[in-house]
């Protein structure tokens, strides 16, 4: 009987201490620092809020002394990073922390390793923001005893455009020979934009390891600026860009939003190696405002919303540049002068040319006039950075004078300012009779041996050829 | 009996104005042009004069197979390096110019001369060649296009020009056709003797 008793004396001490003394592993918390405990939702390390993640071991019920923790004993984190395919399964090793209980020393009841003092534990691990993407496992031991596992998912990075990489396109006032067609057609840019862009996560964080942002998408669109350049046509309700996106890369979308933007919007994955981003656009028009929209996007998953970067827009500069416009006055002044007509409704924008055809046709007039004593009579030339002239109506498809692209045409207009026709009217001189138009043609040549006219109804197209047609 | 003839008169009006509608609007295929001239015949004489100078004396003939006008007439005359000024007993850019001359390449000193019926303009055009303009159709010839230069003679390009108009005749296509031929096509190109660059240019074949 006595040993009995004596028996549950013991068992009632040892569970009376166990009752009086647990180690409880608490569960995570996030914040800035320990004190500001805020508990994980779903168990989701929130880090665009907060700067760390917490674990803590708490000790419940000691009140006096930790005697029953021997001195040199040492309680550890271990943080892993498990691997995350289909089923997570435990991973490496990321990181460890430990502090040691040294026992009362001096003053202090409860003397610890990184220097606090007191019965409370206070020691505790944290993770901080800028760890990858990924599951992970937060292990509490004393010794070499696991006190308890959580588990975590930090929140994912939002991607925002880091860099952004655009040729520009400077369009030669160069124009094939006047031969096989009609001088009437576009000319087409034939020249494509490489661009690209790399993609980071916002915030502070940065990292040289590949593949930090799984799944990231970059999206890039044009569009255009309305009416910009003189380009009165461009002002339909998509206001798309002028060009399509070329050959895409595996993995690419053209239009992911809607097939209404007709090859203008491309989206694909950034390389898991650079975080760059690269496509290939081939502008369809040049000298309109052009402008390329980055966005970066990475979509929904089972346990994170979609996230999307705010969307940046950059010019693309495809132009024809130092054209010059002409320079108008009264008729009858000495100065040099001509007069562009409105063809095709864009009045006064249509005025630009090379300071080469310029100087050719300042000749020009200058000898018409001196042989006359009438002037020239001019319509339209180029637009300020040149492209397509348009018809006005709206449609992108109908071009008023698609030749007048590059600053190199102007139409002359088939009666000069004294209402003489040039076809009709006869130059005689020397013994010889020519039209009016032959002596033109060739003068024009003979001031720039690369000088074409081409009489077309009612107007004579002028055309200066670059040299690479000769 | 009248209203009859008057029907028939209509009918016949309205015939007639299909008729002239149907010719308007028969517009030719540009594929289908040809502004030949490669039957023209360009020769020259030259010779000594009694001040030093020699003078070259061209003529050039458009046989009436040719289907285009030849509207002008180049010869090439520049030179890589600018001559020494030459005193010439005559103005050395004789008239036809519709431009500064010193916006020409350098070429060699030169009078260009049209005698009366030969060309409408001639000159030294801005890449140093000279130039007529003839306005010559087929079956036609043209003499008395000379040049006076103090350089020998030597083996010279030369280029025949087209003039070729673009009416409403023509249905152009809205796409380039490369069976569509302009200008360049019908230019003719070939050799003649003319004032050559000292030391440079060929002698012309004897």
């Amino acid at each position: 009987m006595r040993r009995l008793i004596l028996t549950a004396l013991l068992w009632f001490a040892v569970v009376a201490t166990v009752d009086a003394v647990e180690l409880r592993v608490s569960e995570l918390t996030q914040g800035e620092a320990l004190d500001e405990s805020i508990p994980l939702q779903n168990s989701i390390f929130d880090r665009d809020s907060h700067g760390r993640v917490f674990s803590r071991v708490e000790i419940h019920g000691v009140t006096s002394e930790l005697n029953y923790i021997p001195a040199g004993s040492a309680f550890t984190w271990r943080y892993y990073q498990d691997e995350v395919d289909g089923d997570a399964t435990p991973g490496g090793l990321l990181g460890e922390f430990s502090v040691r209980y040294l026992g009362p020393v001096g003053n202090c009841p409860a003397q610890w390793s990184d220097g606090s003092c007191g019965l409370l534990l206070k020691v505790w691990s944290s993770i901080s923001r800028c760890i990858p993407e990924g599951r992970y496992r937060v292990a509490a031991l004393l010794d070499d005893q696991v006190l308890g596992e959580r588990v975590f998912y930090p929140s994912r990075f939002r991607p925002v455009i880091e860099s952004v990489n655009i040729d520009g396109v400077r369009v030669a006032p160069e124009l094939p020979a006047m031969r096989g067609h009609s001088p009437l057609q576009p000319t087409p840019v034939n020249s494509s934009v490489r661009v690209g862009g790399t993609v980071g996560p916002e915030g502070a964080c940065r990292t040289t390891d590949a593949d930090w942002m799984p799944g990231t998408l970059v999206q890039i669109s044009s569009r255009i600026e309305p009416g910009s350049g003189g380009h009165r046509h461009f002002t339909d309700d998509s206001e798309i860009g002028t060009g399509t996106f070329l050959a895409p890369n595996p993995g690419d979308v053209l239009n992911p939003r809607s097939p209404s933007t007709r090859d203008t919007a491309i989206e694909g994955p950034v390389d898991r190696e650079t975080s760059a981003y690269r496509a290939t656009y081939m502008p369809g028009v040049f000298g309109i405002e052009e402008w390329l929209n980055y966005r970066a996007r990475r979509p929904a998953s089972e346990r994170f919303p979609a996230l999307t970067s705010p969307s940046q827009s950059f010019p693309i500069d495809i132009r024809v540049a130092d054209l010059v416009p002409i320079p108008q006055g009264p008729s009858q002044s000495n100065q040099f002068h001509l007069r562009p007509g409105d063809l095709c409704g864009h009045g006064q924008s249509a005025r630009f040319v090379t300071s080469e055809m310029l100087s050719v046709l300042a000749d020009l007039e200058r000898a018409y006039r001196h042989r006359f004593g009438q002037r020239l009579a001019f319509g339209a030339a180029s637009l300020p950075s040149g492209g397509v002239i348009d018809g006005g109506a709206g449609d992108r498809a109908s071009p008023c004078l698609a030749g007048h692209d590059r600053g190199l045409d102007i139409d002359l207009r088939a009666f000069d300012e004294g209402g003489v026709g040039l076809r009709e009217s006869t130059y005689q001189r020397n013994g010889v009779s020519v039209p009016r138009l032959f002596y033109l043609t060739s003068t024009a040549r003979r001031i720039n041996p690369a000088m074409q006219s081409v009489p077309e109804g009612s107007t004579i197209h002028l055309r200066l050829r670059s040299d690479r047609d000769e | 009996m009248s209203r009859l003839i008057r029907l028939e008169a209509l009918l016949a009006s309205l015939a007639v104005l299909l008729c002239i509608d149907a010719v308007a609007v028969e517009r030719k295929d540009p594929r289908t042009r040809d502004e030949d001239i490669s039957g023209a015949v360009l020769s020259v004489d030259y010779f000594a004069r009694a001040d030093g100078l020699i003078e070259y004396v061209y003529r050039l003939e458009s046989p009436p197979t040719n289907k285009g006008i030849i509207l002008d007439l180049d010869i090439e005359l520049a030179c890589e390096e600018p001559f020494a000024a030459v005193e010439l007993p005559f103005p050395a850019d004789a008239q036809g110019y519709d431009f500064p001359p010193q916006d020409a390449v350098p070429h060699t000193p030169v009078a260009v001369i049209g005698d009366f019926g030969s060309a409408f303009s001639y000159g030294i055009a801005s890449d140093g060649s000279a130039s007529w303009g003839l306005f010559l159709k087929p079956g036609e010839v043209r003499d008395g296009l000379r040049l006076i230069s103090p350089a020998q003679p030597g083996t010279r390009n030369y280029k025949l020009i087209p003039a070729m108009d673009n009416d409403e005749s023509w249905n152009y296509p809205p796409q380039p056709d490369p069976g569509i031929r302009w200008i360049d096509e019908f230019t003719v190109s070939g050799t003649i003797a003319a004032p050559g660059c000292p030391g440079v240019t060929q002698p012309p074949p004897q």
